[in-house]
């Protein structure tokens, strides 16, 4: 019997693990593999071993602390910038009053445009409707004020700015939908009582809402942080790592290497880098949530 | 009784060769599906040409219109993967490398449907049509617009007298064309005026440009800075795969072109494909630009504002440029189209001989596209566009300087990209001009050895 009940959560779990092992793995030996070897766009055929020479290159490479850095700064601002919008709208949305409304199921529904939308679509909306300097919506909006727009994605100064501000928005809805959700488990009584000993609505967020659903922040933040991380099509769309590499972001270097200079084995050293770096965050967020669990 | 059952029957055995027949006629009918690069073509492909082929034969034909850089990559992967996706692939000779396996030998087809090679001038068979390195002894594509860049200006600017007084009080030398790429700078920068401010007498209601090309990194940018390159007399390597991109020469190119763009060119040209700068040209914006020829009608098209306003001109000299050229050159670009290996090859090669031989004249008459030599002799031709007497023989003497690219597979990866990825990091401060002539040239020869070209 013992033993019976210690072979069942195996056997539910093996189908998944086996599945998962050949989905997620396989691509991951391979490319590891291929990033030991020099292998070229142009010469499928001619694999040759190189060992550990093209990750020395890539840490020596300019190029890819430029990148690391561009990444940095995207990761960064899409998470930040996503967190806090839709903490805002969340927190607004379940106010009461508004709650529960028409107006508010129509904007929930409004909101959620971006993240069903395709990532390119999303990416060539921005460059050719809304950042657009002469016909786009930012600026025209800025020409009502009499202020005169830059050009947003051409220059060094503003693009990773435009770049990140319209990731952001595609990434918001997911995270007003989690803390949507999150903040509608908060007990009404808490609240009620909070109002009771003169809590303001801001206060009663700070001191009540956000330590409930802390969990929810953490996990929207991993979530958002490593989809920025290896963020492709939006970019891609939006000014294909330009103007120059400003916002060449690791996962545009990857495609750069592999695709427009022909070499496969660079392009899977940066990509398997990617992945290293992912795995750390991941983990690091795992093992501080775990300390804060403990805490409690 | 007996009546409805046989009706039934009948009516059962009518739907159900209906069905046959549709099933059996989808799948007779061949698809023919072709990866297009962008270009004035596409229109007359689209709405007349492949319409008419379709309705003179039944054969089904399927175009995709990418970006150039998407172009090449989207036919390696489909080359690499034997996939048979397409029949019929835009030919630029630069790009050959990347998919020549998978490319058909054409000498039996031209043999068997009697193709007129004949008509194609020596330089273009060479540039466009074999590949010695790759696939020797083979014919890989049939060209359809080889070409190479030339100047082209507004011609009533450069006439109008307050401009020309205007210019020779700036400069101390008449507005003409340039004969240096320096002149050329000075015009671009005489031109460059904001909004408010005139140009032959006319206000100007949004800013105007001196120069463009279309720029985006790297395809954009290397297909306009290489017209740097060439004109310094640099090759990019000799014979021996000896590199000369380390000559000092390239940091003065360099720099010459980040003024110029910095100082002329509209800033959105940093996001334009191929040919797009000409639609700002055709708006008035801009006073003079590179022009690829395959682009000319977007500019002198009846009923465009520039029709008959443009003028032309060979690319200028840069003085002390290593190999003593008289005027600027770039490389031979454009190209033809070319057939993969599969199933459908004799169908395609068939239809491509269709529309480049057969419909000859009326494909240049709808694109002003140039390959053959009875296109440059047919009257019909030569009478289509007046602008045709000025815009021609610029033309064919800039041909006669093109630079035919080195037929090895590691082209793109050595000068396409790169030489882009250079110009670009030099303008956006990325690098310093040394250190990126300095990667430049390491992954040439780094590419080299590895190839087995050098040891």
């Amino acid at each position: 019997m013992s033993s019976r009940r210690n072979f069942n959560p195996w056997a539910f779990i093996l189908p998944g693990a086996i599945a998962g092992g050949v989905v997620l793995g396989v691509p991951v030996v391979q490319a590891f593999w291929t990033s030991l070897h020099r292998l070229r766009l142009y010469r499928l055929h001619d694999q040759v071993y190189v060992g550990l020479d093209n990750y020395s290159r890539l840490l020596q490479d300019p190029l890819f602390h430029l990148s690391i850095r561009s990444t940095v700064v995207f990761t960064a601002g899409c998470t930040v910038l996503s967190v806090l919008a839709g903490l805002m709208v969340a927190a607004i949305m379940s106010t009461r009053g508004i709650r529960g409304t028409a107006w508010a199921r129509l904007f929930m529904a409004f909101y959620l445009v971006p993240f069903v939308a395709t990532q390119v679509v999303v990416g060539m909306l921005g460059r050719l409707y809304v950042w657009e300097p002469e016909y786009g919506l930012v600026n025209f909006v800025l020409g009502l004020i009499a202020v005169d727009g830059p050009a947003w994605l051409i220059s060094r100064d503003t693009a990773m700015l435009a770049t990140v501000i319209t990731n952001a928005w595609r990434l918001t809805p997911l995270a007003i939908l989690i803390f949507y959700a999150a903040l509608a488990t908060v007990p009404d009584e808490l609240i009620e009582s909070a109002e009771v000993d003169g809590a303001g609505g801001l206060r009663t967020f700070m001191a009540i809402k956000l330590p409930l659903i802390r969990y929810h922040i953490g996990f929207v933040t991993l979530i958002q942080l490593t989809s920025a991380f290896r963020e492709f099509d939006t970019v891609f769309a939006l000014t294909g790592g330009g103007p120059g590499r400003a916002t060449n972001v690791l996962s545009l270097l990857v495609y750069n290497e592999g695709i427009s200079s022909a070499n496969l084995g660079m392009a899977n050293a940066i990509a398997f880098t990617m992945l290293i770096i992912v795995g750390f965050l991941s983990l690091l967020y795992m093992r501080l949530a775990r300390l804060d669990k403990v805490g409690d | 009784m007996q009546r409805i059952r046989t009706y039934r029957r009948l009516s059962l055995a009518l739907a159900l060769a209906l069905v046959v027949g549709l099933v059996t006629a989808t799948f007779a009918q061949t698809t023919l599906r072709i990866a297009e690069h962008p270009g004035p073509h596409v229109g007359p492909m689209e709405d007349y040409f492949i319409p008419l082929y379709e309705e003179l034969t039944g054969v089904n034909i399927v175009m995709e219109v990418l970006p150039p850089d998407q172009l090449w990559q989207r036919m390696q992967l489909e080359a690499a993967a034997d996939s048979d996706y397409y029949d019929i692939g835009y030919h630029s000779p630069g790009w050959f490398g990347y998919y020549h396996e998978k490319v058909a030998g054409l000498d039996d087809l031209i043999e068997e449907h009697g193709f007129g090679i004949d008509q194609y001038s020596q330089a273009v068979v060479e540039s466009h049509m074999i590949n010695p390195a790759l696939r020797p002894g083979e014919i890989i594509a049939i060209a359809r617009n080889p070409q190479t860049p030339i100047y082209a200006y507004r011609l009533d600017w450069f006439e109008h007298q307050g401009e020309r007084e205007a210019f020779q009080a700036e400069y101390g030398r008449e507005l003409a064309p340039p004969q240096t790429w320096e002149e050329l700078y000075d015009i671009a920068v005489f031109f460059t005026r904001p909004a408010g401010e005139t140009v032959a007498d006319e206000t100007l209601t949004a800013p105007l440009f001196g120069y463009s090309a279309s720029i985006i990194p790297p395809g954009g940018m290397a297909r306009a800075f290489l017209a740097i390159v060439y004109s310094l007399g640099l090759e990019g390597w000799d014979e021996d795969f000896q590199t000369d991109l380390d000559d000092p020469i390239l940091l003065e190119g360099v720099d010459y072109w980040t003024r110029l763009i910095e100082d002329t060119f509209p800033p959105q040209a940093q996001s334009w494909n191929f040919l797009e700068h000409l639609s700002f040209m055709r708006e008035s914006r801009l006073a003079t630009a590179e022009l690829w020829p395959e682009g000319v009608l977007t500019i002198e098209e009846e009923g465009a504002p520039t029709a008959g306003r443009i003028g032309y001109a060979l690319l200028p000299q840069w003085p002390g440029n290593r190999q003593d050229l008289p005027v600027g050159r770039s490389f031979i670009g454009g190209g033809g189209m070319l057939i993969f290996d599969t199933p459908n090859r004799d169908e395609a090669f068939q239809f491509v001989q269709w529309l480049l031989e057969d419909q000859a004249t009326e494909f240049n008459l709808r694109t002003a596209m140039f390959a053959r030599a009875d296109q440059f002799e047919d009257p019909e031709v030569l009478g289509a566009y007046d602008f045709y007497d000025s815009f021609l023989p610029v033309f064919e003497e800039q041909m006669s300087y093109g630079f035919p690219r080195q037929p090895i597979a590691e082209w793109g990866a050595v000068m396409y990209t790169p030489v882009g990825e250079f110009a670009s990091d030099v303008l956006f401060d990325v690098m310093t001009p040394e250190q990126a002539q300095q990667r430049l040239v390491d992954n040439m020869e780094r590419i080299f050895v590895e190839s087995g070209y050098v040891d």
